[in-house]
């Protein structure tokens, strides 16, 4: 396969994934986003940045599809029992705690706009919380938690008071 | 400078990996650049405003949600520049043990929350109290 771009990736990634879970095996993300790799740049190893960053991105692509997997894994292979959700608790909440913290970027560049476009005490507590949140937190409880009242508007009424 | 960068990016890492897993896996290297990034950010919105420029021009006037998805396309740009900037390869040749790991963990809180401290006394000073 030429290329090696995102799209590349996620797709080999996904065929692997459906070799694995047909053949029941349920394979690691190492093994995907070698694969995915191996697509990207025809096995060899990155040679320049340019390269270097296709694979990544490749790689990305790859980890999302054996995310896509492991989700639909419990679901499709026999073993759920009557009430269970069709999710492999472990790994999303593997994966939560890592996106939370990629939405936490998010959450501390918009923090950082409100405090400059109304600069209060408010503001600068609002961006404090949302740079502690995300240096910090990676229980997926405490971030589902984080994420009800950032959603609900809670912490943005409770720092409009200041 | 970018051996003690690549430092703060595997303690933050490192914080994020769970015991199953590696600190060298693909997502918990974007997310230990996620701090590098977070911390570039301050520094040049701090800069944009002591030059009397508007970092945040572009947001100017929008929605919550639209900021916020203005944002993570920026951000979704800014990744792959930090990834050529601090490659994987570069960053598996560095090994630490768990102390240094998280020194450089507490390291990265205590810069990225000076940063904020002076980002907020900068807007405070140029822009004054509402």
């Amino acid at each position: 396969m030429q290329g090696g771009n995102f799209y590349d990736g996620f797709r080999q990634g996904i065929i692997v994934a459906a070799f694995n879970h047909l053949q029941h095996e349920g394979n690691g993300t190492e093994d995907v986003v070698a694969e995915a790799e191996a697509s990207s740049d025809g096995g060899g190893d990155p040679k320049g940045p340019k390269q270097k960053v296709l694979s990544e991105t490749a790689k990305v692509g790859g980890a999302l599809a054996d995310v896509v997997e492991n989700v639909a894994e419990k679901g499709t292979d026999g073993t759920l029992k009557a009430g269970e959700l069709p999710v492999n608790w472990g790994k999303v909440s593997k994966i939560a705690s890592k996106g939370g913290n990629l939405l936490g970027v998010v959450s501390v560049v918009d923090a950082a706009f409100d405090l400059y476009d109304k600069p209060s005490w408010g503001g600068l507590g609002k961006v404090i919380y949302e740079t502690a949140g995300f240096i910090a937190i990676k229980n997926p409880y405490v971030l589902g938690a984080k994420v009800f009242v950032d959603i609900t508007g809670i912490s943005d009424w409770t720092f409009s008071k200041f | 400078m970018k051996q003690f960068c690549i430092k703060l990016i595997l303690g933050f890492a490192n914080y994020f990996t769970r015991k199953d897993e590696s600190i060298y896996d693909t997502f918990n290297l974007i997310v230990g650049r996620n701090a590098i990034i977070v911390m570039f950010f301050f520094l040049l919105v701090t800069i944009l405003i002591l030059l009397g420029f508007n970092p945040f021009y572009f947001l100017e006037g929008k929605e919550k949600l639209e900021r916020m998805g203005i944002i993570f396309v920026v951000y979704l740009i800014t990744l792959p520049i930090f990834m050529i900037i601090f490659p994987s390869n570069e960053i598996m040749a560095v090994e630490m043990v768990e102390k240094e790991l998280k020194y450089y963990y507490i390291l990265n809180a205590i810069i990225l929350f000076s940063l904020v401290i002076i980002f907020a006394l900068v807007t405070f000073i140029k822009k004054g109290f509402l």
